[in-house]
């Protein structure tokens, strides 16, 4: 259900008829994070997809997966630290 | 929060991730112009504005395929009674089943789970079945063996059972042997005893056997002096107290040997005993004779004095052995 809520602003950016050049950019974009996300650890990913696309907290994703609070903690800012390293190249670019 | 505690707030506050009260303290921190933190903020929120290129792109439905989901979905409500679970794969039985009681996002490790708890009892029943099926051979084993030790046991039983009866016939067989042996003894006491009757009668016959050759030489001895030509025969007559007895004297006179035959003799006392007397100038023992349960007697008589030479014969009573001349009462009297 969120992909499709999460789509939506993707199909009002293909209606604003961004140009070929925009279009690359972006596919470069999405691998690079499809694949700095794929090689996260996937405790770590797990953490980072529940808080940022379902918005939970880091208390309310331990308490959905029964795990101390310091332990989501420490996957988020390792997830996140991670993500930052790999991702470096992008906002250069921009 | 210390500043520390705040940097490593920073990248949670970028995606969103802290509780108000934490969110408030790192923008109050941010607000006091925190160059370090203020960089820091930016490169993650800028990571967080790359994550939505991650979500997977997918084209907007268009209307017919909204139309196709709707009736798709109506028709499998339909069915779904009648299908019923045997549609259904494991997991999303399972996903079915435990839906209402299970957060899906755990319904994966429950299947992994159950599969396992599956399994396990499959192996448990397994290994129960090959447990049931040793014991039960075991049992067999046991049972084939009991049945061949009671079959030894019956043939044992059956032999002892032979071997006894063969002692007890054994037992009657010495019983009646020594039976057997009891009565040959008896026997032989009573052979012995017979043996021992036959004996005595055995020598009773060769003391008569005896008595009759001596019986049977004194009728010969008598007989030779009767056929001799040159016997004479002298009378004795009996006197006084034995006028009843007589004798005879068969005098042979070349061998010098007399044949004495003498009968009605009194019986002799005891410690007594007859002697014969030739008197020639004076009376010569001519020797000494004994009677017979008749009483009679017969002597041969030897070495006697010439019968030319003797006038008279005669008998007296003497003590035992004789006498050289006579001592006691003349009983018989003859002329030559």
């Amino acid at each position: 259900m969120t992909d499709s809520i999460d789509d939506a602003p993707v199909a009002d950016t293909q209606g604003h008829d961004p140009t070929p050049f925009d279009r690359q950019a972006d596919a470069e974009i999405r691998v690079l994070v499809m694949k700095a996300l794929v090689e996260l650890p996937a405790a770590q990913r797990q953490a980072v997809e529940l808080s940022y696309y379902e918005g939970l907290s880091h208390s309310e994703i331990a308490e959905r997966l029964k795990e101390p609070v310091g332990t989501i903690k420490t996957r988020i800012k390792l997830g996140m630290s991670k993500l930052k390293a790999a991702l470096q190249p992008c906002w250069n670019i921009d | 929060m210390t500043h520390e505690e705040i940097e490593d707030a920073i990248p949670l506050y970028a995606i969103g991730a802290l509780d108000r009260s934490e969110r408030t303290a790192v923008e109050s921190h941010l607000l006091t112009g925190c160059g370090t933190c203020h960089v820091l903020a930016k490169d993650y929120q800028a990571v967080a504005g790359l994550l939505p290129f991650g979500l997977r792109s997918v084209a907007p439905p268009s209307k017919s395929k909204i139309l196709a989901a709707v009736f798709e979905n109506a028709a499998s409500a339909d069915q779904g009674d009648t299908v019923g679970a045997d549609g259904l794969g494991v997991g999303a039985w399972i996903n079915e089943w435990l839906a209402p009681f299970i957060k899906p996002s755990l319904q994966p490790v429950i299947s992994v789970v159950l599969l396992l708890l599956l399994a396990g009892t499959g192996w448990y029943a397994w290994m129960t079945h090959r447990q049931v099926a040793n014991e039960a051979g075991q049992r067999e084993q046991i049972e084939a063996a009991l049945h061949d030790a009671s079959t030894r046991t019956a043939a044992l039983q059956r032999d002892l059972t032979q071997q006894e009866q063969a002692l007890a016939s054994l037992k009657e067989e010495v019983e009646h042997r020594i039976g057997t042996v009891s009565d040959t003894r008896n026997k032989l006491i009573e052979r012995e005893a017979e043996l021992d009757i036959v004996r005595e009668e055995l020598s009773r016959r060769e003391q008569e056997t005896a008595g009759l050759r001596k019986a049977l030489a004194q009728r010969d001895d008598m007989l030779t002096f009767l056929r001799s030509a040159h016997v004479k025969v002298v009378s004795l007559a009996g006197i006084e107290s034995a006028k009843s007895a007589g004798a005879f004297l068969l005098y042979d006179n070349e061998t010098k040997k007399a044949f004495f035959y003498a009968f009605n003799m009194p019986e002799l006392p005891p410690g007594k005993t007859y002697q014969l007397w030739a008197i020639v100038d004076k009376p010569m023992s001519a020797g000494t004779f004994r009677t017979d349960s008749g009483h009679k007697s017969r002597v041969v008589l030897k070495d006697l004095p010439d019968l030319s030479r003797v006038s008279k014969f005669a008998v007296s009573l003497e003590p035992e052995g004789g006498r050289p001349q006579p001592t006691g009462t003349i009983y018989l009297v003859g002329q030559t």
